[in-house]
């Protein structure tokens, strides 16, 4: 475990090291606060309508609804688009720069780096994201109260679509020796498992329901309002380890005997 | 220390190494000598468990690299041809992750470090940004690594690639005095390197073993044999 530990640590103080890292975070907690804003203030203006308006009071009209869920699904979105520019570098850069000899013949193993790898990109979304925690306490100072299993709940599904989104670029990362088309390819392939719920209308009602059923966004509806079904949770378990041994096989590729 | 036996490695349809066969006892320094291509890089990867062989085994003390790869990963220090650093860290942090993620106790890290820095001579530029150091100190951080962990093994591609011959000189004489405690697999096209420096010599040409000599027994110049052994005017792999 230290040496997983190791290699993570060494590729998250690189991030941290470098600007690149922190002109993402500020261009994403910018994105974030404008969305965070804009979702509060359309609800506070809906509530006021409401409430004024006693035709309109039969809508049920709650913060985690009405802000929280689509506030969680606009940042899954923004990390949709940074996540392939995060997890570009990791092993495209070992292997480019010949790093990736010295861990091979190192006494650590191949799963030891996925998982240091993993971890490390793991992090960096954690400390993207937490930040964002914030703007709900001021909310709840001007009166804006959430709930605050609702919020974990929801947090703790963003991290699952963060987890999902470094294992499939960590994949890419493997594959391909260009950093610039390991993001470029990470990005469509995870755009096609966000959109691909939405074909589902188009289709005939059994390839419908598997397309739904491999969209990341229709997993992570319920999450991110609060609720939590084991099936949303085997889902994101699935599709991590599913890239991530797919990353290890790539790895383990050049032990083929022929 | 190492047994090579009839060990042949494939890329798809390309050849890199053709049944190859040698050993090399316990403090032994071995010159690795062949044209570009000839399969050097390959076989140094083989013994360092980088790949395993298509076809035959390599034996490190007897024991199968494929079946024990942890356990003899650590008897191996490994410097590869490119010297791959990371440019982005210090020299001191460099040390520290290899020394982790060789298994180093975390009490005895500190020492060892310190060890293997005096020993290569990086201990100055220590707190000095790797992408920022000069060539030659580049080439030391990258033995020091390999040396870090004590390894009984040292397999070193082309150590001297693209120092300059101040640099050289240095690095020989740092290679000299490590080789008194290990055994030491060198790759260069310097032949005169492989003269001071090691005992015997293998050839390795096409992939194939071309010879295998003393070089106390040689009467003729290295250069001479080398090229006659290149040009396949003569085959000389008995010892």
């Amino acid at each position: 475990m230290s040496k997983v530990i190791a290699i993570a640590a060494r590729d998250l103080k690189s991030w941290l090291h470098s600007f690149s890292f922190y002109l993402l975070a500020v261009f994403f907690l910018g994105v974030a606060g404008y969305f965070f804003w804009s979702g509060l203030s359309y609800f506070s203006l809906v509530s006021y309508q409401v409430a004024t308006n006693p035709k309109l009071q039969v809508v049920s009209l709650n913060l985690t609804e009405g802000v929280l869920s689509s506030f969680l699904a606009s940042l899954a979105a923004v990390l949709l688009l940074l996540i392939p520019v995060l997890t570009m570098r990791s092993l495209a850069e070992e292997k480019s720069q010949g790093t990736l000899e010295l861990l091979f013949t190192y006494p650590i193993s191949d799963v030891q780096i996925v998982i240091g790898k993993f971890l490390s990109l793991l992090a960096l979304v954690f400390l993207l994201v937490s930040p964002t925690i914030a703007y709900f306490f001021l909310a709840r100072a001007v009166g804006a109260k959430f709930e605050t299993v609702s919020l974990l709940t929801g947090y703790g599904g963003l991290l699952l679509v963060g987890a999902s989104f470094v294992a499939l670029g960590l994949l890419m990362s493997s594959l391909v020796e260009r950093q610039a088309v390991s993001a470029g390819i990470g990005f469509a392939i995870l755009l096609f498992f966000w959109i691909v719920g939405w074909m589902a209308e188009w289709t005939s009602p059994t390839l419908g329901i598997v397309f739904k059923e491999m969209s990341l966004v229709e997993h992570f509806r319920d999450l991110g309002r609060g609720i939590v079904d084991t099936k949303d949770l085997a889902f994101f378990i699935l599709f991590i380890s599913f890239f991530l041994f797919a990353t290890l096989s790539t790895l383990e590729i050049r032990t083929w005997k022929k | 220390m190492i047994s090579v036996q009839n060990v042949s490695k494939f890329f798809g349809p390309i050849k890199a190494l053709q049944n190859i066969t040698f050993e090399i006892k316990r403090g032994e320094v071995v010159g690795f000598l062949g044209p570009n291509g000839a399969g050097k890089t390959t076989m140094m990867r083989l013994i360092t468990g980088f790949f395993p062989p298509s076809e035959g085994q390599v034996l490190i003390d007897g024991k199968d690299l494929c079946k024990s790869k942890s356990e003899i990963r650590r008897k191996i220090g490994y410097l590869p041809e490119n010297n791959p650093l990371y440019r982005d860290m210090t020299a001191k942090d460099f040390l520290s992750y290899v020394a982790q993620l060789k298994g180093i106790s975390f009490r005895t890290q500190k020492t060892a470090i310190q060890k293997t820095a005096e020993q290569c001579g990086v201990e100055s530029v220590f707190n000095r940004l790797v992408g920022k150091l000069s060539k030659g100190y580049q080439q030391r951080l990258g033995l020091a690594q390999a040396l870090l962990g004590d390894p009984e093994l040292l397999i070193l591609d082309e150590p001297t690639n693209g120092l300059d011959p101040k640099q050289i000189v240095e690095m020989r004489n740092l290679i000299q005095l490590l080789r008194h405690e290990r055994t030491i697999l060198l790759s260069t096209h310097i032949l005169s390197e492989v003269q001071m420096t090691c005992e015997r010599v293998l050839i390795l040409n096409e992939g194939k073993m071309a010879a295998d000599l003393e070089l106390k027994s040689i009467e003729a110049s290295l250069e001479d044999i080398f090229l006659k052994v290149v040009n396949k005017e003569v085959e000389l792999c008995q010892k």
